[in-house]
């Protein structure tokens, strides 16, 4: 069973620049991030918008959204249940490799 | 611009894209090629969500330029065009998001006779809450103190988490390391008072059948004790 601290292995994921565990009430679990407050609210929102796509779409529940920057920094939200994973990709990486890493991490941890 | 001809150009630009549609800034479809897809009238609630989250993502960065939403057997890409309309394609997931945004960018490029971009229209931001932190080191070591087997509380603590763990399987740990410090700092560990740890942990549960029946299991728990 995947445990709070087990996520500070996604550090170590290559294309995550910064994480963030949140719950859905918008508190922090897990983060490498200095001040994480802000955006918390922003992955938690996100998430939250993302979840009431499942009707339009068969009933399907999202497992990632990336909000795209010109400057290549992505934020990913991804939906864990009661809790989202935000992350910072690195610029140099290209999203769809740091979805796949992040979910094969995510794997790894279950 | 003429989109009549832009949207049908993008969904037969390539087989991995299945669907697009037009939205106007009040989420009106103007152009539908999605129809197939979608229930009736997804399509706008579809819009409607997808400029929201670009609009949350833009209080907190300025530089948005798409937002993709990703999931089984599908994916939602929309931009925000520099006339306020919303584009919106949909895809397979196994459509690369360079492909895609060079495909999108051809096709409005080709219309606007030009090479210029499009601009990134200004969208509305929703206000932005502060939330305060938590601090995680100081819960986890607390979380360990209290499960380590040298602790009194330790089996009855274990038990609780493993009958939550029925319940919503792998996230049992974070759930319990989020509610557990909660309790022992509001009031102090003890075992007469494991009846308010119990509440917070059944809010976590989805339906009321299951939350009716982990207090159930943990009545009976703590009864044995």
């Amino acid at each position: 069973m995947a445990v709070i601290k087990d996520f500070a292995g996604l550090a170590e994921v290559q294309g995550v620049a910064q994480y963030l565990l949140v719950k859905k009430d918008g508190s922090t679990l897990a983060t490498n991030m200095d001040s994480p407050g802000l955006l918390a609210v922003t992955v938690v929102g996100c998430g939250q918008h993302c979840e009431n796509l499942s009707g339009a779409v068969g009933g399907q529940n999202y497992i990632h959204l990336c909000l795209e920057r010109e400057s290549g920094d992505n934020l990913m939200v991804f939906s864990l249940g009661g809790f989202y994973l935000g992350v910072i990709s690195e610029s140099s990486t290209a999203s769809q490799m740091v979805v796949s890493n992040v979910i094969s991490f995510l794997k790894t941890i279950n | 611009m003429n989109y009549s001809q832009v949207i049908p150009d993008i969904v037969s630009s390539l087989p991995e894209i299945t669907g697009a549609f037009l939205a106007s800034p009040n989420h009106e479809i103007l152009i539908d090629q999605a129809a197939h897809i979608f229930p009736m009238g997804e399509q706008q609630h579809i819009a409607e969500t997808l400029y929201a989250v670009h609009s949350l993502g833009s209080s907190r960065f300025n530089n948005i330029t798409a937002v993709q939403v990703g999931f089984h057997s599908l994916n939602l890409c929309t931009r925000i065009l520099d006339d306020g309309n919303q584009l919106v394609v949909i895809h397979r997931p196994e459509l690369s998001t360079s492909m895609l945004k060079m495909t999108v960018q051809l096709a409005l490029n080709s219309e606007q006779g030009d090479g210029d971009a499009p601009v990134q229209a200004t969208v509305e931001q929703e206000p932005v809450v502060e939330i305060e932190e938590d601090d995680s080191e100081a819960d986890l070591a607390l979380v360990e103190e209290l499960l380590h087997s040298d602790n009194d509380l330790s089996s009855l603590l274990n038990a609780i988490r493993d009958e939550l763990a029925k319940h919503i399987g792998p996230v049992v740990e974070l759930v319990f390391e989020d509610a557990l410090p909660k309790w022992a700092k509001n009031g102090g560990a003890a075992k007469e008072r494991l009846g308010e740890l119990i509440p917070g942990l059944a809010d976590e549960l989805e339906t009321d059948a299951d939350r009716v029946e982990f207090e159930r299991d943990i009545e009976k728990i703590l009864k044995q004790e």
